[in-house]
């Protein structure tokens, strides 16, 4: 086995590496291209030889792993798609709210009033610099424990899994969004502003109906990515007992025995959302740049 | 002073007594110092693998194309913690005891049972997924240099490898620290699930403390405590991409709000 070990770890470091320098050497500027060098070849002939003997080990090697994560879908596959379904349900609410409070926040961080830009920017920068899971353990350890002057601790600072999650998300998202759309807002010419102020718009007339639909139309393939890290980042949730696909997978596993298999299935199916996603946004991506020539 | 700070401190909402005294907050800068070596780890082996990666990405043999593109989109788009746990899971099932012989490795490897330490398997899955970003960051700041650039530079007479030395590179450095800065803020936070896997970093003490039911009154102090520790370097950090960001002319386009790189690194606690 150490041999194995060393074997793939001389693959990792010396011959892929190697392989890939002798690549983009070969096809440098300015070199022959007919002539191959036998060194090139030798390199290429290692490295596939390594590239197949690592498909095979994944596949065939590993029908037995596969096998079992075979075995525990088609026992458990009830429990994991239910946590499925809530990681989506949870993603899309959080979403939804902060798009609204991140449409709030960039026009708030772009008006004309300072007390406004301020708290916005406080809010922006402390959400997104401090790390989510602290945020989630404040929304359901610290809350509920907090005595505010005048007001107590009220009923309503213990939140379930479920509150706890969705409040923890949008806030931590609603800043990326916010900066998200503010990105847009700021790529909007001047000129539309005072074009949309001359012909007799007010300030907010001028900030929702002119400005705010093209800044969300230059924002949207932030947006797509951000919207697939939130669907990532729900995961973290599991940590505060809401029963999302990563905790539905940990239990089946704590059942089985084969948390090593169950989580091989849980992460099929968030890469059956989140590769889609990369895709599209790509693409999109790709289609404005370009109309934009 | 000492008298006006804890004054302001029972001031605050929330019990602040045991932030009077210094042991809890060496207790809590030495899980912040755990955190910071994790980090560093991972970023060293995530800038090696990740420029691997990048340079793969963009070679001229498809089937290297093909495995460098398959590595970087599946890793990019799978949760961290689901990364973690499918380390910290899987290490039981590789033999590493030969590697308490070697010298760096020695360090990730657990003396007693032969496995690989939570730390390391933490070190592991941060590697994986900041690899990957990381390589998409460095390909976009390969792209960036203009063709016409190295053309020049060889036309003047420098060798290949002069015109990437002197030309190619710095230009792609520059166009990719920002967002490598960015992605350090990631990872940084992102340290802070090693909590759940058992090591005693920052989070983990934080967690440790509001547990304690004589710490009961305490929790949010001790979370807010915590949540300012990741909070100051991270900031400092995000002075640093913005101001990397504008460039040398700190006149020119001052504050674009969240740019490509940045939208590539949101994730993560």
């Amino acid at each position: 086995m150490s041999l194995v070990a060393l074997a793939a770890l001389l693959y990792f470091v010396v011959i892929l590496p190697a392989w890939i320098a002798a690549e983009v050497w070969a096809a440098r500027p300015g070199a022959a291209s007919s002539k191959k060098t036998a060194a090139l070849w030798i390199t290429r002939a290692f490295a596939l030889a390594g590239v197949a003997w690592v498909l095979y080990a994944m596949t065939v090697g590993a029908s037995e792993f596969w096998k079992d994560v075979w075995d525990q879908w088609r026992d458990y596959y009830p429990e994991l798609l239910r946590g499925y379904r809530n990681t989506i349900v949870l993603s899309l609410v959080s979403f939804a709210l902060a798009m609204l409070l991140g449409a709030v926040v960039a026009l708030t961080r772009t008006s004309d009033f300072l007390v406004l830009r301020i708290v916005s920017g406080a809010y922006i920068e402390w959400f997104r610099n401090t790390p989510l899971l602290i945020q989630l353990f404040f929304w359901f350890f610290g809350l509920p424990r907090l005595e505010l002057p005048g007001i107590g601790r009220p009923d309503w600072f213990l939140l379930s899994p479920w509150e706890a999650s969705i409040v923890g998300l949008t806030l931590y998202t609603g800043a990326y969004t916010a900066e998200a759309l503010r990105s847009g807002l700021l790529s909007i010419d001047k000129g539309q502003t005072e074009a949309a102020r001359s012909v007799g718009l007010n300030y907010v007339q001028t900030r929702v109906y002119v400005v705010a639909p093209q800044a969300f139309r230059v924002a949207v393939p932030l947006l797509t990515s951000i919207f697939s890290a939130l669907f990532r980042n729900s995961a973290l949730c599991s940590s505060i007992g809401l029963i999302e696909l990563l905790r539905a997978a940990l239990n089946v596993g704590e059942e089985t025995f084969q948390t090593y298999e169950v989580l091989a299935l849980a992460g099929i199916l968030y890469l059956s959302l989140t590769l889609p996603l990369a895709w599209a946004s790509n693409r999109l991506e790709r289609r404005i740049a370009r109309s934009r020539g | 002073m000492n008298a006006l700070w804890d004054a302001f401190m029972d001031f605050l909402p929330g019990n602040w007594d045991l932030f009077k005294e210094w042991v809890y907050w060496e207790f809590l800068l030495r899980g912040l110092w755990i955190s910071v070596k994790i980090a560093f780890f991972a970023i060293i082996l995530s800038i090696l693998v990740g420029t691997i990666m990048a340079v793969g990405r963009l070679a001229p043999a498809p089937i290297v194309r093909f495995l460098a593109t398959t590595y970087i989109e599946v890793f990019r788009a799978s949760p961290v913690l689901l990364l973690m746990f499918f380390v910290f899971f899987g290490a039981g099932r590789f033999s590493t005891e030969w590697a308490t012989d070697v010298p760096i490795l020695a360090y990730f490897v657990d003396d007693v049972t032969g496995d690989l330490t939570p730390e390391a398997s933490m070190i592991v899955a941060l590697t994986l997924y900041n690899s990957a970003v990381v390589a998409e960051i460095m390909r976009a700041g390969i792209l960036s240099i203009s063709k016409g650039v190295i053309e020049a530079s060889r036309t003047v007479g420098l060798t290949y490898l002069q015109s990437m030395r002197y030309i190619a590179v710095p230009i792609a450095f520059r166009r990719m620290a920002p967002g490598l800065v960015s992605q350090l803020i990631t990872l940084f936070k992102d340290t802070s699930l090693a909590s759940l896997i058992t090591v005693l970093e920052l989070a983990r003490r934080g967690r440790i403390l509001y547990d304690d039911f004589k710490f009961q009154d305490s929790t949010v102090p001790i979370i807010l405590v915590v949540a300012l520790m990741y909070f100051i370097p991270n900031y400092m950090l995000s002075l640093l991409a913005a101001r990397l960001e504008r460039g040398p002319d700190q006149r020119a386009r001052r504050d674009a709000g969240l740019t490509a790189a940045e939208a590539q690194s949101i994730s993560g606690g």
